[in-house]
């Protein structure tokens, strides 16, 4: 008899330490998550590595949904493992998506830099060219031409340091490319000229 | 303890085991048939979201992707509400029916954002195209006039836009397209506008000019005889002979070519009705060989005397020694005022006239209509 009395005793110690011992959502796995993925925003990745940045979020929103599944159980049956990994696993990439965000950011910041450079150096070709240019009658006007749109060109590339500068380096390189175009074609109409004037001579 | 004791010890024992026995079932049975939270429609909107996001709707259907996300959040804060309620009293209706609105937005953001890129797409191509004839049209008709600088600056800048946009039109960025494609065509409008203006006072003697043209030929008909017709705007030099256009060349002017000659050193070509004076060649002339005109002809001498008597122009003489020579060839307007030509062609012209051969210069032989092709 007193078996049996210990054994219903035991069966309850069971059931309570049970009850007591279920399965917490992780909350602080969520709050890191959603935290490193805001960090990840804030460095743009969202813009230079917009793919890994889905995949965060995507992920994070998988994390989530298994929460509430799991939310939905029987407190005994919550089991918020996967939930948990999937989180902690979203805050080690966005690290991960972080250094790409930037890798990437300083490839394109690179790239518009060096075009600008490029074009820059073109445009001093060309003024350049503008000194050997036939001055004489012959030119005087086409130079005065050619001049002004050499400054149209320094405005142009004037805009893109600024679009630089403010990170938008797509519009940057569109725009370089654009005065790229007419810095080389003022380039040719100069070496014409001049060719034509050597010729002559 | 007494065996009566032990009866009642187990009868409490069965009934405990049969209470929990049934507990366990009931709660087994209610859990089964208990309302399931709708994981699968909230992963479906979340994709539908995802789908609307990566096809820019974002940019193309701003608000509609707003209100997917809020109808989500709003599905999610009904989905935690009803998962603290009991299991069986549990109603995911409204978390369904939030997420199928998110789910629906997002696919109409979708749609809308197709639309509108397909839309752009086509139409920006079609933009682009105009754009790229309106410059081409100005290139070919007004960047070689001698236009004020603002032209010119407006010219300049709407090409480097128009590049610029089709740049971005490449990488699909279509919205900066629309706006940047729209100052190139202002600023292309304005530098047309601006030549309009220009030569809308140049082309106002276009009678004039046909009525000396017309002369002119009719008297190579009468005198069964050679004549020379200049027209400035075309840069052509054409060799009239019994009525009939026998040669063309390319012809090179002075620099502030459009309006006719006023003083001397202003480096205009002049229109009028001329005629050969002197043929020059070898050492008379630095330019291979050159044709004298007599210009100033009266209508000149009345012009320039007219111009003098009310200011219009510096005091400096009407000018003279206009000529057409050699050493053209050069792609630009260069001379004081002459007509020049290459030498190969000075060579064509200079064997078919004589001295008297009628030269008459021409502003245009076209009106500015038809040099625009409506």
């Amino acid at each position: 008899m007193k078996n049996n009395l210990l054994k219903v005793a035991f069966a309850f110690a069971i059931a309570a330490m049970m009850f007591t011992s279920c399965a917490k959502a992780p909350e602080v796995e969520v709050t890191d998550a959603k935290a490193a993925i805001e960090a990840a925003k804030a460095t743009e990745a969202d813009r230079y590595v917009p793919a890994d940045f889905k995949s965060m979020q995507d992920s994070l929103n998988v994390a989530m949904l298994e929460i509430e599944n799991q939310n939905a159980k029987f407190a005994l049956f919550r089991n918020y493992k996967k939930a948990t990994a999937t989180l902690t696993g979203v805050t080690a990439m966005a690290e991960t998506v972080k250094t790409n965000a930037a890798t990437r950011k300083e490839e394109v910041k690179n790239e518009a830099q060096q075009a600008l450079a490029e074009v820059t150096a073109l445009v001093n070709e060309v003024k350049e060219l503008l000194t050997k240019a036939p001055k004489g009658k012959e030119g005087k006007e086409a130079l005065e031409a050619i001049k002004g749109d050499v400054v149209l060109v320094e405005s142009f590339l004037a805009e893109v340091s600024t679009l630089i500068n403010n990170g938008d380096y797509l519009t940057a390189v569109d725009k370089v490319k654009a005065a790229s175009e007419k810095a080389t074609s003022l380039k040719t109409e100069l070496e014409e000229a001049i060719a034509k004037t050597s010729k002559r001579r | 303890m007494t065996r009566r004791r032990i009866k009642a010890m187990k009868r409490i024992f069965f009934f405990l085991m049969a209470l929990i026995f049934f507990s366990i079932s009931t709660f087994a049975t209610l859990q089964f048939f208990s309302a399931k939270p709708p994981i699968g429609t909230l992963e479906q909107t979340h994709l539908q979201i995802g789908v609307a996001v990566d096809a820019e709707a974002e940019k193309y259907a701003t608000e509609l992707v707003q209100t997917a996300r809020t109808l989500l959040e709003q599905a999610y804060t009904e989905l935690k509400l009803q998962n603290e309620r009991l299991f069986f009293l549990r109603d995911y209706q409204k978390t369904i029916r939030l997420a199928s609105e998110a789910s629906a937005k997002a696919n109409e953001a979708i749609e809308n954002t197709s639309e509108k890129r397909n839309s752009l797409h086509s139409s920006l191509k079609k933009a682009l195209r105009e754009t790229d004839n309106k410059i081409n049209h100005f290139q070919t008709y007004y960047a070689h006039l001698p236009l004020n600088g603002n032209a010119r600056k407006n010219f300049t800048s709407a090409k480097l836009k128009y590049v610029e946009s089709k740049k971005a039109y490449e990488r699909g960025a279509y919205l900066f397209v629309d706006k940047n494609l729209t100052e190139a065509n202002h600023l292309i409008s304005k530098s047309v506008t601006a030549a309009h203006q220009h030569l809308s006072e140049y082309f106002s003697d276009l009678k004039k000019w046909k009525r000396w043209y017309e002369e002119t030929v009719d008297w190579t008909i009468k005198n069964k005889s050679t004549a020379i017709i200049v027209d400035k705007f075309a840069h052509k030099c054409y060799i009239y002979k019994n009525g009939k256009r026998q040669k063309e060349f390319v012809a090179e002017l002075g620099p502030n070519w459009i309006g006719t000659k006023l003083y001397r050193g202003d480096k205009a070509t002049p229109e009028g009705k001329y005629h050969v004076t002197k043929k020059k060649s070898g050492s008379q002339t630095k330019y291979y060989k050159a044709l004298l005109i007599n210009y100033p002809n009266d209508d000149d001498k009345s012009r320039y005397k007219s111009n003098i008597k009310n200011r219009n122009i510096p005091n400096r003489g009407i000018g003279n020694l206009i000529e057409i020579h050699g050493g053209g060839g050069k792609g630009i307007n260069w001379t004081d005022g002459c007509v020049a030509l290459s030498n190969e062609d000075m060579d064509k012209v200079f064997a078919l006239a004589g001295s008297g051969t009628p030269i008459t210069i021409v502003g245009s032989l076209l009106s500015l209509q038809e040099i625009n092709g409506h």
